[in-house]
């Protein structure tokens, strides 16, 4: 069915709710997998008759995966772009998606843990997001969904060089699986480019909260598998699982080290931001975001008792742009959306 | 394509000129002496053959997949291949590439569709070929070839689909 911005949850999608495994740093785990149907061109050459068949082709088949509980479809050819955009930010559409032109759609679970986007930069995009580290049975989910969608339609594949995606980076599994991590201890301690050099080492990939080209904000990052071929799912996903661990102990140890050496200094950070989160008036989305990570230490750490970690892992979401419009009911200049924020923040953390 | 300019790297002014008229067809090289360099075309004894190691990769780029039309220069401009035919027919040019960004993997070990072991493209590659002269008659407002083309394309998917258990209206 079609969805209006009245029928989202308003604490934003199941994966934001902070429960489960090492939630104390990962927020969520995802995992995406490309797949083209067989027998047409990648969408670079399709013309706009074929990417409309395309769309025509798969919404019947979108409405009988029956995602949990309940099914949303987004015409985006037809959906204004402040839909677009809240879509973007609740991470159920890319950006590239939100922006492109000519027929588009997404099809999703209303608690958001399952969506499937239709002529991104491959015919079909699916996606399975769930709270905190949970990569097997989030994979596990993303894979009945594929075998659902291969009963109804025939996907492009070779024997040699497995599943065909449009950019041959994705070719083979088409799997990309992630962690979205809070890792504020290994920034302040000037660790986080060590990090990265060492994930990179061992093929993995380094992105900030929306993805591709983002800027991280908040100290939240998500980590990826870069290859795709020539390794089995199982494998793939080993590889990352191998690696978490390591990434998790280090950000354990710069906490605790924050906490043995400076704990004043830790306490008065998080005290400070969440002060200013109560009091501020006018809020940037960078601000909040700051401020916001800050307080999630704090939450995690047990310095600040009386705030609860989804509400915090909520506000990164609901204090985006499209959001803040969504609440007020029309579009906002920046300055009143970081009053229109301030307000908000200030209602949700008192 | 213009003798002055080198066809590889489209900046530099052309130098090195071979003309191969081996097998009938008549293949002209210009390059400038740069890129000659960085193709190991030396000034000594191998100089013809890595001429002509030269002159056969551009025109392997130059090709176009006769499913789609996209050329492996092309593609290596917007990073985007234009259709699933274009893996085998650029798969040459393709492999060195895929090795580099795959951790060295040139073959895709993972699972396949409904969990076999092989996969049969001669009934998406005809509706890739079917697709694409549609379109073309669609283009030049032959109506009638439009016609009989949409309809070998769905008596081919209506075949293809038998013994499936869903299909999709």
């Amino acid at each position: 069915m079609d969805v209006e911005l009245g029928q989202f949850d308003s604490r934003g999608g199941e994966w934001l709710r902070g429960e489960g495994r090492r939630s104390d740093i990962v927020i969520s785990s995802r995992v995406r997998l490309a797949r083209n149907l067989a027998g047409f061109p990648f969408l670079g050459r399709a013309s706009e008759v074929q990417r409309q068949e395309i769309v025509d082709r798969l919404q019947p088949c979108l409405d009988h995966l029956e995602l949990a509980p309940q099914t949303f479809y987004v015409d985006l050819e037809d959906t204004d772009r402040m839909l677009r955009r809240f879509l973007v930010e609740r991470h159920l559409i890319s950006r590239e998606l939100e922006s492109s032109k000519g027929p588009r759609a997404v099809a999703f679970g209303s608690d958001e843990v399952a969506a499937v986007m239709v002529n991104e930069e491959d015919h079909l995009r699916l996606q399975v997001i769930r709270a905190s580290l949970a990569l097997d049975e989030t994979y596990r989910l993303a894979s009945e969904l594929d075998r659902e969608l291969e009963r109804m339609v025939e996907f492009a594949a070779s024997s040699r060089f497995g599943y065909l995606t449009a950019c041959p980076t994705n070719v083979g599994t088409g799997l990309r699986a992630s962690v979205m991590m809070h890792l504020p201890a290994l920034v302040h301690l000037k660790q986080i480019e060590r990090v990265f050099r060492s994930a990179q080492r061992t093929g993995l990939t380094v992105r900030g909260f929306y993805g591709e080209g983002t800027m991280a904000s908040g100290d939240l990052y998500q980590i990826s598998n870069q290859i795709t071929l020539g390794k089995s799912e199982e494998s793939i996903l080993d590889s990352l699982q191998r690696m978490l661990p390591r990434i998790l102990e280090y950000e354990d140890k710069c906490r605790d080290e924050l906490s043995t050496r400076g704990r004043t200094k830790l306490e008065d950070k998080c005290h400070r931001a969440l002060a200013i989160l109560r009091a501020a008036r006018s809020l940037t989305s960078e601000e909040a975001m700051t401020y916001l990570s800050a307080v999630r230490l704090g939450v995690v750490m047990k310095i600040l008792t009386d705030v609860a970690l989804p509400r915090v892992n909520e506000l990164f979401v609901l204090t985006q742009p499209a959001h803040l419009q969504k609440m007020e009911g029309r579009a906002l200049e920046p300055d009143d959306r970081d009053v229109r924020r301030a307000t908000f923040v200030r209602q949700t953390l008192s | 394509m213009s003798s002055n300019t080198c066809q590889i790297c489209h900046v530099n002014p052309a130098t090195i000129h071979h003309t191969d008229l081996t097998g009938g067809k008549k293949v002209e090289t210009h390059v400038c002496e740069a890129c000659a360099a960085a193709h190991g075309v030396a000034n000594e004894g191998g100089f013809v053959a890595n001429l002509m190691d030269v002159a056969r990769g551009i025109q392997a780029r130059a090709e176009s997949c006769p499913h789609c039309g996209i050329t492996f220069e092309e593609f290596r401009s917007k990073g985007r291949f234009g259709c699933p035919r274009d893996y085998e027919v650029f798969r040459e040019a393709l492999v060195p590439l895929l090795q580099k960004m795959h951790g060295g993997a040139q073959r895709h070990v993972g699972r396949l569709p409904h969990g076999q072991d092989e996969v049969e493209t001669t009934v998406s590659d005809r509706l890739l070929q079917l697709r694409r002269e549609l379109q073309e008659a669609v283009e030049q407002e032959k109506y009638e070839d439009a016609a009989r083309l949409r309809d070998e394309i769905a008596e081919i998917e209506r075949a293809s689909k038998q013994g499936r258990p869903w299909t999709s209206a």
